[in-house]
C-alpha cells in the first residue's frame, strides 16, 4: 500500500462507479406544491408565496464510497458529473461524466479545454451574480469559497468554534488539496481556499445545501429540518496582510510567465524559418535555460501544475502542428484564422 | 470578410466551422453576434464573445486567452506592467450600457489594456527583448530568491507593529494545552510551529507524505490537518503509529540549548518546528484572531530561544546536513536583524 510515495494511487481507478441513487429512489423533479399553476420554464410554483426557498440536500458525495471508474473515463471526458458531486447521480458507472474528486491529471487537462467552462463544463460569465452564487465569472482565478449559514446547516446546535471549523476543514479537506481554511466566529462565516479553481469549483457544488450535522448528534435525525449550508464565491480578502501574500503569489507567477513567453519565442524562431528579421535577430542570442531538475519544482500560471508536466503536452502539440503543412501553419502563426470555406456556409 | 479570432490551441487542425448568424449574446458587451461552432479535440466548441470584443482585447474568442501569448488578460497585464513600469490594465465596465458603448468603438483601431501591445508585432518583439533584459539583469535563480527575502521583510513590519498589538491579551490557557516544552518522539500527532502564513496546507501535507513515503497517511476519520496560519502553527495526526514512528525517525531533527531534541522541516521559506503531541486538539490553538496571532509571537520567542545561542552549533540534519546548517546560519543572520529593526522601532 506504501509503494508509492506521490499522490498518484487511486483505488477509485481500479473499481466501477457506483449507483448513488437508484433512478426509482429519486424525488420528484417538481417542488412540492407552494402556489397555484406549475410554471414549466422556472420549474417552478407561481401565485402563491414562494415557500421556503432553502433546503437540506438529503443525499451526499461519499468520496471514498462513490468513487469509481465510469464510461465516461474510457471515452476521455473531462468534466465532471454535477449529479454525482451531489451524491445523487443515479446513472453510476454509464454515467458520461466523471465520477471522482478533480485530481492533478485532471486538472492538466481540463486547463486545456477553454477556461470559460468549469468543471462541470458549465459556461462561467462576465461577472460573479448579485450573491456570488453560481457558476463564477471568468476574469477571475478564484479559489477561495464562502461558507455562510452555519447555524442552520447546524440546526442550531451550540458548538464552540473550534469544533466547527473542524467539521468544515473535516467535510471540505475530502474534496480536494486545501489551502487555508479560517473561520470567522464573529460573523458565524468560514472561507476555504483551494489549490486549484477546479476543486472549489467541485465542492461548491458538492457542498451547497448540505448539513452540518454528524451521524453522533441528536439532532441527526432533523437535519432536514434545517437549511443547508450556503457555499459562494469569496471576495478578495481586505486583510493587508493577505493581500501582500497575494501580490508576492502574483509577481511570483508573472516571473514565471514571462520565463515561459521567452522560451516559447525561441521555440517558435527555431521552429519555423519565416519568423521576420526583426524577431529572428532576438533568437540569435542564447536564453539561459533551467535544467530538468528546476523545471520540476516550478510552477506554472496554472496554479502549481508542474511545469513539465504541462511541457510534456505542449510537445505533443508541437509534433502534431508539424506534420501540417508549411502553408498553413505559417496562417496559424499569423494567429487570425484563415476559412476557407465561403461565407454563406 | 470578418473571420473569427480562434487561437489555434481551440481550433486545433479544424477547419470547418459553422456559423450562426447573431447566435448568441456576447459575454463582454452583451450585444448580439454571428456564432461559430466547431468540433476540435472530440467536443464542440464555440465562440463565447464578439470579434470586436476579441479584436480589443486581443483575445482569442473561444478560450479569452492572449491570442500571440496565450495567456489571461490579467497576467498578460501584469507581466506588461512589470515590464514597461506603469500600470497597463484592461479596464471592464461593470453595467451593460457603458458595456456596449465600449463596443461600439472599431478594434482595429482600439485597443484596451495590453492589448495595444501583444496586438502588433513589432512592439511583441521588443516587449521581449525588455522581458529578456529583465531575466538576465536579475540573475537566473532570481524568481526562488526574491521571495524569501519579501516574505521575510513582509513578516518583520508585521511582528514589529504586532508586538505593540496584543499586549493585553492573555493566552496562557493556550500555551498550557500545547507541548511547548516536549519533543521530537514518535507518536500519532505532532505540533508543527514557525508556519510561515504564506505555506499553504497541501504543501506541508505533501512535504509529510514525501517524509513518510505514502500519501495516505492521514487519519481519515478526524480533522487530520489544522493549520492556524494567523497563529503559525498547526498539528497533524497520522493514520496509524507505525506512521508517526516513521515520520518522527525520517524528519530532520535538531537539538535545543536547552537540550531537547526537535524535528524540523524545510519548506519555501519556512523552518517548521516539529514536537510530539499526542493530545492534537485544535481549540488549543485560539479561536479569536487576537489570541491567534499572540500565541504566534509566543511561539515566535520560543523559535528564537531554541536558534539563539550560537556556542552549541545545531546537530547535522540526516538528510541535508550542510545545506540545513547553512540555512540555520543564515535564518539566525535573519533573525538578529529582525531585533535589531526592533530596537529601532
Amino acid at each position: 500500500m506504501s509503494k508509492m510515495p506521490e499522490g498518484n494511487e487511486f483505488s477509485w481507478k481500479k473499481r466501477p462507479a457506483v449507483v448513488q441513487v437508484k433512478e426509482a429512489d429519486l424525488p420528484s423533479s417538481i417542488p412540492a406544491q407552494t402556489g397555484l399553476t406549475f410554471n414549466v420554464w422556472y420549474n417552478r410554483w407561481s401565485q402563491g408565496n414562494s415557500g421556503k426557498e432553502r433546503f437540506v440536500n438529503p443525499y451526499r458525495l461519499e468520496p471514498e464510497l462513490h468513487e469509481g471508474l465510469t464510461s465516461g473515463d474510457k471515452a476521455g471526458q473531462v468534466y465532471f458529473c454535477l449529479y454525482f458531486s451531489k451524491g445523487m447521480c443515479c446513472r453510476g458507472k454509464k454515467c458520461d461524466y466523471l465520477h471522482h474528486i478533480p485530481t492533478e491529471d485532471d486538472i492538466v487537462r481540463l486547463s486545456l479545454k477553454s477556461d470559460v467552462l468549469d468543471c462541470f463544463g458549465r459556461e462561467k460569465f462576465a461577472d460573479y451574480r448579485e450573491d456570488m452564487g453560481g457558476v463564477g465569472s471568468f476574469r477571475k482565478k478564484n479559489r477561495t469559497l464562502y461558507i455562510g449559514g452555519i447555524a442552520g446547516a447546524l440546526n442550531n446546535k451550540q458548538l464552540k468554534s473550534s469544533q466547527i471549523e473542524n467539521r468544515i476543514r473535516f467535510v471540505f479537506g475530502k474534496l480536494g488539496a486545501v489551502e487555508r481554511v479560517r473561520y470567522v466566529e464573529a460573523k458565524n462565516c468560514a472561507f476555504v481556499k483551494y489549490k486549484h479553481q477546479a476543486n472549489a469549483e467541485f465542492s461548491k457544488e458538492a457542498m451547497s445545501n448540505q448539513t452540518l450535522l454528524i451521524n453522533s448528534d441528536k439532532e441527526w435525525a432533523e437535519r432536514s429540518e434545517g437549511s443547508g449550508l450556503l457555499v459562494k464565491w469569496a471576495n478578495d480578502d481586505p486583510n493587508p496582510e493577505a493581500q501582500r501574500r497575494e501580490k508576492i503569489e502574483q509577481e511570483e507567477e508573472s516571473l514565471q510567465v514571462m520565463l515561459n513567453l521567452l522560451k516559447k519565442s525561441q521555440k517558435v524562431i527555431t521552429g519555423s524559418t519565416n519568423a521576420t528579421a526583426g524577431i529572428s535577430s532576438l533568437g540569435k542570442k542564447r536564453l539561459l535555460e533551467p535544467s530538468e531538475a528546476v523545471l520540476e519544482n516550478q510552477t506554472s500560471i496554472f496554479r502549481s501544475i508542474p511545469v513539465s508536466a504541462l511541457n510534456k503536452l505542449k510537445k505533443r502539440k508541437q509534433e502534431n502542428t508539424n506534420t501540417l503543412p508549411q502553408k498553413e501553419r505559417v496562417q496559424n502563426l499569423s494567429s487570425l484564422v484563415d476559412y476557407p470555406s465561403s461565407e454563406e456556409d | 470578410m470578418n473571420q473569427p479570432a480562434i487561437c489555434e490551441t481551440c481550433l486545433g487542425d479544424q477547419d470547418r466551422l459553422t456559423r450562426a448568424a447573431n447566435g448568441a449574446q456576447c459575454k463582454i458587451c452583451t450585444l448580439p453576434f454571428d456564432v461559430y461552432h466547431f468540433k476540435s479535440h472530440g467536443a464542440v466548441a464555440k465562440t463565447v464573445i464578439c470579434l470586436n470584443c476579441s479584436k480589443q482585447r486581443n483575445i482569442c474568442q473561444c478560450c479569452l486567452l492572449d491570442l500571440q501569448w496565450h495567456i489571461p488578460v490579467e497576467v498578460r497585464d501584469r507581466v506588461l506592467s512589470i515590464v514597461q513600469g506603469s500600470d497597463v490594465a484592461t479596464s471592464e465596465a461593470h453595467n451593460d450600457m457603458m458595456k456596449r458603448f465600449i463596443a461600439l468603438k472599431d478594434g482595429d483601431s482600439f485597443k484596451l489594456g495590453g492589448a495595444k501591445v501583444t496586438s502588433d508585432a513589432e512592439a511583441t518583439a521588443a516587449v521581449l527583448s525588455q522581458i529578456r533584459s529583465i531575466l538576465d539583469n536579475a540573475n537566473p535563480s532570481q524568481p526562488a530568491k526574491a521571495l524569501p527575502d519579501s516574505a521575510t521583510a513582509s513578516s518583520q513590519t508585521e511582528s514589529a507593529a504586532n508586538k505593540a498589538n496584543f499586549p493585553d491579551v492573555d493566552v496562557s490557557h493556550l500555551l498550557k494545552r500545547l507541548p511547548i516544552k516536549a519533543s521530537l518522539e514518535p507518536a500519532p500527532a505532532f505540533f508543527l510551529y514557525n508556519i510561515d502564513p504564506s505555506v499553504p496546507e497541501w504543501a506541508i501535507m505533501d512535504k509529510v507524505a514525501e517524509l513518510v513515503g505514502t500519501a495516505n497517511w492521514h487519519d481519515t476519520h478526524s480533522t487530520a490537518v489544522a493549520i492556524n496560519h494567523a497563529a503559525r502553527c498547526g498539528g497533524i495526526r497520522f493514520k496509524s503509529t507505525d506512521l508517526g514512528h516513521k515520520f518522527a525517525e525520517t524528519v530532520p531533527r535538531f537539538t535545543t540549548p536547552s537540550g531537547t531534541v526537535k524535528g524540523v522541516m524545510q519548506l519555501r521559506n519556512s523552518r517548521i518546528h516539529i514536537v510530539a503531541w499526542p493530545q492534537f486538539n485544535r481549540a488549543a490553538m485560539g479561536d479569536k484572531y487576537a489570541e491567534c496571532r499572540k500565541l504566534g509571537l509566543c511561539l515566535d520567542q520560543i523559535v528564537q530561544k531554541d536558534l539563539s545561542t550560537p556556542s552549541k552549533a545545531p546537530s547535522k540534519s540526516k538528510k541535508q546536513g550542510k545545506v540545513a546548517k547553512q540555512s540555520i546560519g543564515l535564518l539566525k543572520n535573519k533573525k538578529r536583524k529582525r531585533r535589531v529593526l526592533d530596537i529601532e522601532l
